[in-house]
């Protein structure tokens, strides 16, 4: 179960968030630290507060967002009044983050080597025009915390059970658990099966995680004459 | 040798180094080039590079000819000779007459034997720390010039960074593929556990248990019994009845 955001938040040492020193030394209201898999799987890593939390998982949602084209395109996303962006690569993710209160956000993709593992996600509530400082903090940051985010990441892949909070990975096991539980209900891929929770979600307007907590329940099934 | 051949000389040896930050390469192969290359600016006849390696011992990583590897092998073993001292001190080493120096009677004996009379050692540092040294042999007895030494040097430091880049991003590689595997493992074994939790009104506990029992059976891992279960490669039943079997 993922525990409350606003308890875990409160409760988490200073020296174990991950977002803080990007909080504290960029002032943005929230961050974001996600790793990335082999096939575009996001995990997050460390988010602060409950906003930078929702974004984080809307874009693993709706598959899109500033973080993943940061991901893609391996420089960072930069919008700094998200009431003025026009033409958008996301869209959908745009319109949520504007009515989720969200004025700026910047993405920072988290390079190891020459790979990227991850991304880190910051956001205001107000727009931000940022400069040439601001960017090369970031980005500074960014590298500071890039092995230790794998680090966590790894160690709780690695265990079969642990438990999800904002300051500790949050794998999402339900959501693959729930993956795993339409793949049976209604026979299909595991891709496939991911879709059609994502399309859930999406069409009832709630979260991800929460679809997947009532199917896990069995509060919620997919029934394959129905469907 | 004029100076317009030498600075193209130490050109193309700054280049070899410099090809290790690119992508394809071998890093064995670069060294190799790049010790032929050193040697032949600072008119020696053979020579060597040793590194320390991940578990912190010397390794021979490569050399001109065979009667370089002899010696370098030599006093790798005998964990004594100038080399050693080159990287135990931080300081180039040179020798102008290898029978009258200082060195052990069995360096002196090994290095006559391999044809090789004079030497210059020079220092790998990585920000103070000694990495390992690159060995360059003389055939006759002669004074290494300090400008030579020096140009050594400065090649091996080139080369040090190169190598510093190269083992870093071999390391960040490796965490990548970690990285992924487990991300990977974690996702099939969730999805697995939910596809036997509901085919069989498991809870997800009982479904893992059954999952890893089946797997120990089966003599699998776990990630890959859970891979052929999201990808339906293997029924719930099949699952099963392989545990009521046994």
């Amino acid at each position: 179960m993922l525990s409350n955001p606003k308890i875990a938040g409160t409760q988490a040492s200073a020296d174990d968030c991950l977002c803080s020193p990007f909080v504290t030394a960029l002032d943005v209201s929230g961050a974001a630290i996600s790793v990335i898999g082999e096939h575009g799987n996001q995990s997050t890593v460390c988010v602060s507060g409950r906003l930078a939390g929702r974004l984080d998982a809307l874009q693993f949602e709706l598959g899109e967002g500033p973080g993943l084209q940061a991901l893609t395109t391996r420089s960072p996303v930069l919008c700094s009044d998200l009431a003025h962006v026009s033409d958008s690569a996301w869209p959908v993710f745009l319109g949520a983050a504007r009515e989720l209160g969200v004025g700026a956000i910047f993405s920072f993709p988290m390079m190891l080597g020459t790979a990227v593992v991850g991304v880190v996600d910051l956001i205001t509530t107000t727009p931000r025009p940022v400069d040439a400082e601001f960017i090369s903090r970031a980005q500074a940051l960014t590298r500071d915390v890039a092995l230790t985010a794998v680090e966590r990441a790894l160690s709780a892949a690695q265990q079969h059970s642990s438990p999800e909070s904002d300051q500790s990975p949050a794998l999402r096991r339900e959501v693959h658990q729930a993956t795993g539980i339409i793949i049976s209900q209604l026979a299909l891929s595991a891709p496939d099966a991911f879709a059609r929770l994502q399309a859930h979600a999406f069409s009832t307007g709630r979260s991800i995680d929460d679809v997947a907590r009532d199917i896990v329940t069995r509060v919620l099934e997919f029934d394959p004459l129905t469907e | 040798m004029d100076g317009t051949t030498r600075e193209a000389q130490i050109s193309a040896a700054f280049v070899t180094v410099a090809e290790t930050l690119t992508v394809d390469h071998d890093l064995v192969d670069v060294l190799h080039t790049f010790v032929e290359r050193c040697a032949e600016i600072v008119r020696m006849d053979a020579g060597g590079l040793v590194l320390v390696n991940d578990a912190g011992e010397l390794q021979l990583m490569t050399s001109t000819n065979e009667a370089a590897v002899m010696l370098e092998s030599m006093q790798l073993e005998a964990a004594e000779g100038p080399c050693l001292d080159c990287f135990r001190t931080g300081n180039a080493v040179a020798i102008d007459n290898i029978s009258a120096s200082e060195a052990s009677t069995e360096f002196r004996a090994a290095a006559v034997a391999q044809g090789f009379n004079s030497l210059l050692s020079i220092p790998m540092k990585v920000q103070g720390a000694v990495i390992g040294t690159m060995n360059l042999f003389r055939a006759t007895t002669e004074a290494v010039s300090s400008r030579d030494a020096a140009v050594a040097q400065a090649l091996a430091d080139v080369a040090t960074i190169g190598i510093t880049h190269e083992r870093a991003l071999q390391h960040a590689h490796l965490v990548e593929e970690q990285l992924h595997n487990a991300l990977n493992s974690r996702i099939a074994i969730e999805q697995a556990k939910g596809v036997v939790a509901n085919g069989l009104s498991l809870s997800m506990d009982d479904a893992f248990a059954l999952l890893r029992k089946y797997s120990r059976d089966c003599n699998r891992t776990i990630r890959t019994t859970s891979e052929m279960v999201s990808r339906r490669e293997i029924t719930v039943q099949q699952i099963v009845e392989a545990a009521t079997k046994r």
